[in-house]
């Protein structure tokens, strides 16, 4: 063989790097699990609400004059004045009209007429774990943008680490010892690594920024977080005399003929009613990544003018594509599904990391099987117990109940895997998720017997189908392979006993 | 519009495809691939730039770096089903290697660590970030693009840091810097701000 043409990485720096490497992921795994999880989901939460609420009005368009007319009917409707209204149109892959209030939100129907509340607590109680943690929200946020942080590192350490990194660009021994695990860890990691490094950096600048803009206000506008915000996002117009019902349905038009082009997302009305109100259009621009651009009318429906995030300072243009990238929802199916897939690569990774981490201290003598079974606990409790909680919605369960149920089961998971071993927590952590889907799909269907062949229900009942089934060949092999719950504990196991 | 751009989408997945197969064919030699590595390379990064017409220019990139993973992966799974699976050698059970660690002052070095890595990063970075913000403003950059850098420089000196924290072996040196970064840039906030 001749002499390789890649460099030599000094063994020093590939052991200090796998050391930080270690470090960090061993402190953060199982939260970076479940962000990774929780964000592969999140890429399909809007099919996941038309899913848990299929009977909802839908509709490809509405016009302006029944937006109008249903947010008008909903805002004068509200106890309270609202200080926020908003209408959101409809769109390809959530095709309905929503009216949101400071406290409540609404269907509206195509005639412009209100229907029933907005209802999908699965999906919210999925995207709070995934922006939130459930947590208090500036500290769930922080904390989730934390493990952005620590994901970039985990990506800058594992690169810096490997040794052979083009040498090896597509070596993948397959096995079950720690040469495929790391095989199928590091390929997996370096070709998708503009997707997991892009995600994870603008996941830590989306949790982040709140904790930057205060940092700022406070270095540089005596703290006035307004300040920070206003050069990308705006400023509120400074308008007078705008008292009365906005005329939503005037700016709609008159954007609608100043840029045809543009696909209508939202209408935010801002302090509704007031002699100070305005209102702001999002308008997509199907052939960019910033998230659309925010037009500004007053309440008679005259154009103010545009923030700029589509055609302003390239900052502008940079934060505003922040959003659609780290979720996946700039290019429309195909991209949907291409980020799912990243993201259970992703997971793939992660899992694998660890695995490698437990083979090795066995392989040196010091094996570690109660930590390694809590983590196989992790890895199947969290599908398991989001499988679970999904069944639970279904059936009506919501709000803290369904959060108390994820994370008391996740716990309990993660301890039994701990005392019954990884083999034994891996066949029941499937087995948990293969029933949870299929509990949730029977209870779906007999709930909503319709709409089983809708356009809503079809797809996602298919799928949640598909993945049992499959998880059930999974289960199946298991048990084949001797790794069942029938088996004895593993040596290592006995040995901590 | 969209039927006039196919033939150059299907150029897109052309070039990522022969751009994933140069690297391919160039690993599989497992020597002197220099002229393989680099047209591989090549063809990647003119089907980034090829996408970036396909729609918008962000947005297009961004689809060509999509269509490029995918195809990379591609070839990934390839390599992975034409290798037959291979039976993992019975290992003997090593005796536990007795660990000089796991006294209070292991643990305590572990915990310190952590704090480092983690809170104390986090603001040094956060300190950092500040000053270097209060600087490109007064050297008279825009408050949009200027929190843009911010937006990135917070983040990835967090990571940067927290990388190095894990990466030293000597604990005063990595607290110093972490240290430095921390408290260094409050006084010239103080200047400057």
């Amino acid at each position: 063989m001749g002499r390789s043409i890649w460099p030599k990485a000094s063994s020093r720096r590939v052991g200090r790097s796998l050391e930080a490497h270690a470090v960090l992921a061993l402190s953060v795994s199982v939260l970076i699990y479940i962000l990774i999880v929780t964000g592969t989901l999140s890429v399909f939460n809007r099919e996941f609400q038309r899913w848990e609420q299929p009977d909802a009005p839908e509709m490809a368009t509405i016009s302006a004059e029944a937006a109008e007319r249903a947010a008008l009917l909903v805002f004068h409707n509200e106890a309270e004045p609202s200080t926020h209204l908003y209408i959101n149109f409809p769109q390809p892959d959530l095709p309905r009209t929503v009216i949101t209030t400071d406290t409540q939100a609404f269907y509206a129907r195509a005639d412009g007429t209100v229907g029933g509340p907005e209802r999908f607590p699965w999906t919210q109680f999925l995207l709070d774990l995934h922006y939130y943690l459930h947590l208090p929200h500036i500290l769930g946020l922080t904390v989730v943008g934390a493990m952005g942080v620590f994901l970039v590192g985990l990506s800058l350490s594992g690169l810096l680490a490997h040794p052979r990194i083009f040498r090896d660009a597509f070596t993948f021994r397959r096995g079950d010892d720690r040469v495929s695990l790391a095989d199928l860890h590091n390929r997996l990691s370096v070709w998708t690594a503009p997707f997991h490094i892009s995600n994870a950096l603008t996941g830590a600048m989306l949790g982040l920024a709140t904790v930057l803009a205060i940092a700022l206000a406070a270095a540089r506008y005596d703290g006035d977080l307004e300040a920070v915000y206003t050069p990308v996002f705006g400023e509120e117009p400074a308008l007078e005399g705008q008292a009365g019902d906005p005329a939503i349905a005037q700016s709609i038009r008159d954007l609608s003929v100043r840029h045809p082009d543009l696909r209508m997302t939202y209408a935010i009305m801002h302090d509704p009613g007031t002699d100070g109100q305005h209102v702001q259009l999002i308008g997509a621009h199907t052939d960019r990544l910033i998230f659309g651009d925010y037009y500004v009318y007053d309440a008679k429906g005259n154009f103010q003018g545009n923030t700029g995030i589509s055609d302003g300072s390239i900052g502008q243009q940079i934060a505003g594509s922040v959003y659609n990238v780290h979720f996946g929802n700039w290019g429309g199916t195909p991209i949907k599904i291409a980020y799912g897939l990243f993201g259970l690569i992703l997971c793939t990774i992660t899992c694998s990391g660890l695995s490698m981490y437990f083979k090795k201290r066995e392989e040196k003598g010091r094996p570690a099987p109660r930590l390694a079974g809590g983590w196989e606990g992790v890895v199947w409790g969290v599908p398991a117990m989001l499988s679970l909680t999904l069944a639970f919605a279904v059936s009506g369960g919501e709000g803290p109940a369904l959060v108390a149920a994820f994370w008391l089961g996740l716990i309990g998971v993660a301890g039994a895997g701990g005392w019954i071993g990884k083999e034994r927590i891996r066949f029941y952590g499937i087995g948990s998720t293969v029933f949870g889907l299929t509990a949730a799909v029977v209870a779906h269907t007999m709930r909503y017997p319709d709409e089983l062949g809708s356009a809503a229900v079809l797809p996602v009942s298919l799928f949640l189908i598909v993945v049992a089934a499959l998880l059930g060949v999974v289960l199946f092999k298991v048990e084949q392979d001797g790794k069942g719950p029938a088996e004895p504990a593993s040596p290592a196991l006995k040995q901590a006993e | 519009m969209g039927e006039a751009l196919w033939p150059l989408r299907l150029l897109v997945l052309a070039l990522s495809l022969g751009g994933a197969a140069s690297l391919y064919a160039a690993w599989k030699t497992k020597r002197s691939g220099g002229f393989a590595v680099g047209l591989g390379w090549l063809l990647l990064l003119a089907a980034t730039i090829c996408a970036a017409f396909t729609t918008g220019a962000d947005k297009g990139a961004a689809l060509g770096i999509v269509t490029v993973i995918a195809c990379a992966a591609g070839f990934l799974s390839f390599e992975a089903l034409r290798n037959p699976r291979r039976q993992s050698k019975p290992r003997e059970p090593k005796t536990a290697e007795k660990r000089s660690g796991l006294t209070p002052a292991w643990w305590g070095r572990r915990v310190f660590v952590g704090f480092l890595v983690g809170p104390i990063a986090g603001l040094a970075a956060l300190s950092v970030t500040a000053l270097l913000y209060v600087s490109l403003a007064n050297a008279g950059l825009s408050a949009s693009n200027n929190l843009v850098v911010a937006f990135f420089a917070f983040p990835l000196g967090w990571a940067g840091l927290a990388v190095w924290a894990g990466f030293d072996e000597i604990l005063w040196r990595k607290s110093a810097v972490i240290g430095a970064a921390l408290l260094a840039p409050l006084p010239l906030l103080a200047i400057s701000g």
